[in-house]
């Protein structure tokens, strides 16, 4: 069989794993997989504020014939959530329960992730039915000067290989 | 499907040793390290000539909105550093690190290529490395097939 991988969004101090394969990851004033429309994060009067972290990694549910090696995840170069939102990014091991960030430090703008340049999450080999690689730990920045209401949409890539 | 499979293959050689499941694609190494990739769509040899690889990249390709997830494949067959990408019925021989997403497809050449064709456009700074079509097998070489 060729292996089945699922990007998930993992919350709560346990870290449960919530597949978002087919799902919606929506960034929100709490830590909650939730899609719904409540805990939205609130545009400031001024300077700005971040989202509670989301915290993605993949997860092997089929495994493959041999072995996934070379995680990586990217997005698609063009910031299209408007002006005054900003995605930061960075590639975490160990997991921590989502937090809401002061600051941007020690996050890279997400965009800057792209197919020629993408975040690694891990070589591998990976060959078990697990979650495998680094977290890729995403947070939204809003600023005073963003408009209210959902943002547009955006893409996001896992991309692995497999023998 | 394994007698299908040898059957299949162009280049004769030695004993199956491992024969993965990739979808719509299958893998088989042989003993003396040719490997092959099957499909409906292509057939991909490449002969234990050098440094080789063959595997299968994923990508999944998600809109964090709507949710909506699309899974994209393609082969990639290297020998000494020279990659050939398969990918939704196009092929590229290429020495760079290719991602699925990253404009790939615009610049790729359109499957089948003509028999007895060999491929190193782009490539003069590996000429050994050739690319052949042979009875709509495509073959990544070093030596000489005749």
């Amino acid at each position: 069989m060729v292996a089945t991988v699922q990007l998930g969004e993992k919350n709560t101090a346990g870290g449960t794993f919530t597949d978002k394969t087919s799902g919606t990851i929506k960034f929100r004033d709490n830590d909650s997989a939730s899609t719904d429309n409540a805990n939205p994060i609130v545009i400031p009067a001024s300077s700005s504020v971040f989202s509670y972290e989301k915290w993605l990694r993949g997860k092997i549910t089929v495994a493959p014939s041999v072995e996934i090696t070379n995680v990586e995840f990217y997005m698609d170069g063009a910031n299209g959530f408007g002006t005054g939102v900003s995605l930061w990014a960075k590639a975490v091991t160990s997991f921590l329960t989502p937090a809401k960030p002061s600051s941007s430090t020690g996050f890279t703008n997400a965009f800057t992730y792209t197919s020629g340049s993408p975040l690694t999450l891990g070589a591998g080999p990976y060959s078990s039915t697990a979650e495998i690689a680094d977290h890729a730990v995403l947070a939204m920045e809003v600023a005073s000067t963003a408009t209210q209401g959902l943002t547009p949409s955006e893409t996001a890539t896992l991309e692995y290989d497999e023998i | 499907m394994l007698g299908w499979l040898l059957n299949a293959r162009k280049v004769d050689t030695g004993l199956v040793s491992h024969v993965a499941d990739w979808g719509e694609w299958r893998r088989v190494t042989e003993a003396d390290g040719t490997l092959h990739a099957f499909s409906r769509a292509a057939n991909v040899t490449v002969m234990p000539d050098g440094r080789t690889r063959l595997f299968i990249r994923t990508a999944i390709v998600k809109n964090m909105q709507t949710g909506r997830t699309r899974t994209r494949r393609m082969v990639v067959a290297e020998l000494d550093g020279v990659r050939l990408y398969v990918l939704e019925g196009k092929l590229l021989l290429s020495t760079a690190d290719h991602r699925i997403t990253d404009g790939i497809g615009a610049i790729m050449t359109p499957l089948p290529p003509r028999d007895g064709n060999v491929y190193t456009h782009g490539l003069k700074e590996c000429p050994l490395v050739k690319l052949t079509m042979t009875d709509g097998k495509l073959i990544l070489h070093k030596r000489d097939l005749a």
